[in-house]
């Protein structure tokens, strides 16, 4: 991994070559509609999901109407006003389970890296072994044996998905560290908690940044599946939990894709959002050759008419 | 004589990692809330006999483990009880006999319905990973070699799209179309009540039902696999070595198969293997969404039947499993890589 | 002391050589302009100048193998009476090695770590069916490496196991793998120590007596091409400075860039004399100055090197240099120019 060669501080410099990634873009134009959807839901959204309703056997899995523009659930509730709403969840987990896996991951890290010899030795073994324990699967167990209330998801995913950021975030600290301004100021006595501070944290927070974007789309995913497993928070309304609610009460019988189908886009728009985001910002960040030994060139040998002698 | 060592250290650290699954198996079930000894008989169906027979056996009225007074959430003994004399010893000892305890579900032994459930698993997720193993590759390959064309970037948009796709909505939505149009079964691992006058035409059951959640398990992983092939073969093809290959004369064909792909494994064998939790995360979904009676599908059940000794022997089987993939993974690095056999 | 015929064929004749590189958005960077040479057989040619004057991308076009936006505009590279550039990407590739080899710099990344040395040797063999024979291609992988000095049981070890030097003793041997008549080397000791250095020099200069190669030697390094060429072209941002036999190249160089070069160069029979650095930079290719592109670091420039780009100039006969203060005072056509080739004694 090449080193970081662009400086936080010029945002400007940054912006002008985030925009010539054309996915940067994309991902940030798609991040923008659901973070505007989450947050202007209740203006947004046609009904409350809250709202207390009374149903007949028609409004159960209504198709599309003028009414319900995307049909309605297997509660007779309208399914874009719940989309809407649902992306609410799938954004506050993101965040919030992310920043906690990223602090995590960063702390043990820098860490691992700046002070090496045995604390890294005994942080990066359990790193190891964390990442070689199937996350999902303990996920489910942990939310299983205790109440999936919207924190304990947050806690779970958070405290599980932190090991691929140390181990990037610990690289790139071993890079930094040698650097030279880094040898300069511990030579002028420097102690290490100004190094950390003022040396090592501005190199390796762009890196952490574009890895936070990553964490958020997997931190997405994973709560949707902890949803969709049953294992949710009964009084925060989410994608995977609409799913959740349809496959299991006889959407799929009922034929009514609309419920199976708008979720789980909401999921893919969130979730694509941030890799392309992510994909945007690898770009800035570390800057890959446009070409290599074996590319595909147009004609090498491209004599103009003229030279024939 | 270093290899052989390498070996020794990937072999001791896969064991010290399968004994932290155990213990961690073990204080996540007694430790937080629903541990077995209050669930299990707590549970109605149970009669007084059998829970007094759990409690024995599991050894569920001895203390937890010797000397953590302190620490008092459910009973734990004192410092003057015998270290053998605790679950966590027995527990272990069970564990060493193949002892994993009975289905609170099925009366029937963990153990066994597991080993049925393995080889489903295996199946399934055998099939599914070859293939995207195969078609992620030769995308990723044919993306990096010509990288920067139009091929290239809808390539990779794919992928980038297949890696956003939430495993289980993509079953449903396959699972729904296919059901529907196609007229594919809708779940299991064979039509129930199938009477079948071959072997082959069983096996022809099994597939039509194999179809759909390989199909699934396939378009998700080959998007990251392909997304791993593409960078790692980006990489190797601008090292110098290639170049000196072209000029050597070899045709691009030869360079690509003889000295950029055995490269470009390292990295990819590494992956693989640290995504192999992922591919567990994924049989959990499609086996849920397809009622595949695997190891991911049991798992997904014990929660919705609080079947705790299932859902214990599940996770540890596929924890322990997935361990083992990792090291095999890492003695396949090594036999790659000939810098790893001189240390 | 070396005897070489005069006027030895000539193997490889270079023709008004233009390389661009493109970018995107942006007019194409004129990377090689003009470049002639004549290498005659037996004959080693020094290719000199600081680092981005383009010796590399010179031996990349001659062997065609120039990164994806790389783009040959004109000239020929006449080579056994074929032109290079008219042939398809598969003759090409038989050319290559088979033909031309090169030494790469830096053989540590030039050589494949996950394949046993013998084995990326025997590739080239096997590749040009130079031996088709199995055993005999392990013959020759063996006689090869002990050509170059390594024993025979090192040819099942991969690159990790050799130093440094030996890597680069694999890569001459791996060069010499199909007898090319033509040896291109890249700055073959650039990445090593001095003592190595000493050694790899010595070693391609008895291959050079020995097996009578004909080498395109790269390098910035003046005492190599005192100890190791026949003649010189002296190259400065993509251009040819001058182009002479050797003698007069280190006796009477007339392109002030070369007299510049030399001056930094240190002369261990005068200890004392002040060792002089060329001050600023070769020019970026996408910012070349109007005029000759060493006025701006010329101490002799005058107002119209800043405006035209002198041609080459014969000075004399076999000695070229493009600059404004060589007016050329031979009849020399510049149709037919006769090039530096080797001269009786070194």
């Amino acid at each position: 991994m090449s080193d970081t060669a662009v400086s936080t501080t010029s945002i400007r410099g940054f912006w002008r070559s985030f925009r010539r990634s054309r996915m940067g873009l994309i991902g940030l134009f798609m991040f923008l509609v659901v973070v505007l959807m989450a947050v202007f839901a209740p203006a947004i959204a046609p009904y409350d999901p809250k709202e207390v309703v009374r149903v007949t056997i028609d409004d159960i899995y209504a198709a599309p109407s003028a009414e319900h523009w995307l049909g309605t659930d297997d509660a007779g509730r309208d399914v874009l006003s719940n989309f809407i709403y649902g992306s609410r969840v799938s954004l506050i987990v993101g965040f919030f389970a992310s920043f906690i896996s990223i602090f995590i991951g960063s702390f043990v890290g820098i860490v691992a890296g700046f002070y090496g010899g045995r604390a890294e030795n005994i942080l990066m073994r359990f790193t190891d072994i964390m990442l070689v324990i199937p996350d999902l699967p303990l996920a489910v167990v942990i939310v299983a044996l205790t109440k999936p209330s919207l924190w304990n998801i947050i806690f779970v995913i958070g405290a599980l998905g932190w090991t691929g950021s140390a181990r990037l975030v610990r690289s790139q600290t071993l890079a930094v560290k040698q650097r030279k301004f880094v040898l300069r100021a511990r030579s002028i006595g420097a102690g290490n908690m100004h190094i950390i501070r003022y040396h090592i944290l501005p190199m390796v927070l762009p890196l952490i940044v574009v890895n936070t974007v990553l964490v958020i789309s997997l931190a997405i995913l994973n709560e949707s599946t902890l949803s969709f497993l049953g294992l949710s928070d009964p009084t925060a309304l989410s994608w995977g939990q609409m799913l959740n609610f349809a496959f299991t009460r006889g959407a799929m019988s009922a034929r009514a894709w609309w419920a199976l189908v708008m979720p789980g886009l909401g999921i893919v728009w969130a979730v694509l959002a941030c890799t392309l985001l992510g994909q945007g910002l690898e770009q800035v960040l570390n800057p890959r050759l446009e070409t290599h030994h074996l590319a595909v060139g147009v004609q090498m040998v491209d004599r103009g008419a003229e030279v024939q002698a | 004589m270093r290899q052989s060592r390498y070996l020794l250290k990937k072999i001791g650290w896969a064991l010290l990692t399968v004994l932290i699954v155990i213990l961690l198996n073990f204080f996540l079930f007694r430790i937080l809330p629903g541990d077995p000894a209050r669930a299990g008989i707590r549970d109605p169906r149970l009669t007084q006999d059998a829970v007094a027979a759990i409690r024995e056996r599991f050894g569920l009225d001895k203390p937890v483990i010797n000397c953590f007074e302190s620490l008092n959430p459910v009973k734990f003994g004192s410092c003057g009880v015998n270290p053998l004399d605790t679950q966590l010893f027995i527990y272990v000892g069970n564990l060493l006999q193949g002892e994993l305890g009975i289905s609170y579900h099925t009366n029937r032994p963990v153990l066994d319905m597991l080993k049925e459930q393995l080889w489903n698993t295996v199946l399934l997720i055998g099939a599914a990973q070859i293939l995207a193993i195969f078609f992620g590759m030769g995308l990723g390959i044919l993306a990096a070699w010509r990288a920067r064309t139009t091929i290239d970037y809808t390539a990779l948009l794919a992928s980038l799209t297949f890696w956003s796709l939430p495993t289980f909505w993509l079953g449903i939505i396959l699972l729904f179309w296919g059901s529907n149009q196609f007229g594919l079964p809708t779940g299991g691992k064979a039509t129930p009540g199938g009477n079948f006058a071959t072997v082959w035409q069983e096996w022809a059951d099994v597939g039509r039902h194999l179809l759909l959640p390989t199909l699934t398990y396939t378009i998700v992983f080959l998007g990251e696999y392909m997304l791993i092939m593409r960078s790692t073969l980006l990489d190797v093809l601008s090292e110098d070595y290639i170049l000196t290959a072209k000029a050597k004369g070899l045709r691009t064909v030869q360079i690509l198969k003889d000295h950029a792909l055995q490269n470009a494994m390292l990295p990819m064998v590494t992956i693989i293997a640290l995504n192999l939790g992922f591919t567990v995360a994924g049989a959990i979904q499609i086996e849920t969404v397809f009622s595949w009676p695997g190891l991911g599908g049991a798992i997904f059940e014990a929660v919705g039947r609080k079947d705790y000794p299932m859902l214990q022997g599940a996770f540890l089987l596929i924890a322990v499993s997935v361990i083992f993939a990792n090291l095999i993974a890492d003695l396949l690095y090594s036999y790659l890589d000939p810098r790893v056999q001189a240390g | 002391m070396r005897t070489i015929k005069r006027d030895a064929p000539i193997l490889l004749e270079v023709n008004n050589l233009s390389t661009d590189f493109l970018v995107a958005g942006q007019e194409p960077a004129h990377a090689l302009v003009d470049i002639n040479f004549r290498l005659r057989e037996g004959e080693v040619l020094g290719i000199v100048g600081e680092s981005g004057c383009g010796k590399t991308t010179l031996m990349l076009s001659l062997m065609r193998l120039l990164p994806a936006n790389g783009r040959i505009t004109s000239g020929q590279i006449n080579f056994m009476n074929n032109d290079l550039l008219d042939l398809s990407e598969r003759e090409m590739g038989d050319v290559r090695w088979k033909n031309i080899a090169m030494i790469f710099q830096g053989a540590m990344n030039a050589l494949n770590p996950v394949h046993t040395v013998g084995r990326q040797i025997a590739e080239a063999i096997i590749q040009h069916n130079y031996i088709t024979d199995k055993k005999a291609v392990t013959d020759r992988v063996v006689e090869l490496l002990e050509l170059v000095g390594i024993g025979a049981e090192r040819k099942d070890q991969y690159p990790h196991q050799y130093s440094g030097g030996m890597r680069q003793r694999a890569m001459i041997a791996m060069a010499l793998a199909c007898n090319p008549q033509v040896v291109i080397a890249d700055e073959p000791t650039t990445a090593l120590d001095v003592m190595i250095q000493a050694q790899i020099l010595e070693l391609l200069g008895t291959l050079r007596d020995k097996l009578g190669l004909s080498i395109l030697f790269v390098t910035h390094d003046l005492g190599v091409v005192a100890e190791m060429c026949d003649t010189v072209l002296v190259m400065y941002g993509g251009v040819t400075a001058e182009y002479a036999n050797v003698d007069t190249i280190f006796n009477a160089p007339q392109h002030p860039y070369t007299q510049e070069l030399l001056r930094a160069f240190p002369d261990l029979t005068k200890p004392m004399e002040k060792l002089i650095s060329i001050p600023g930079y070769p020019p970026r290719l996408n910012a070349l100055p109007a005029g000759c592109r060493f006025a701006p670091r010329c101490p002799h420039a005058f107002g119209r090197c800043h405006v035209e780009a002198p041609p080459l100039h014969g000075v004399q006969d076999r000695h070229f240099a493009s600059c404004h203060l060589v007016e050329p005072e031979s009849n020399i056509s510049p149709e037919t120019p006769e090039f530096p080739g080797k001269s009786n004694e070194l």
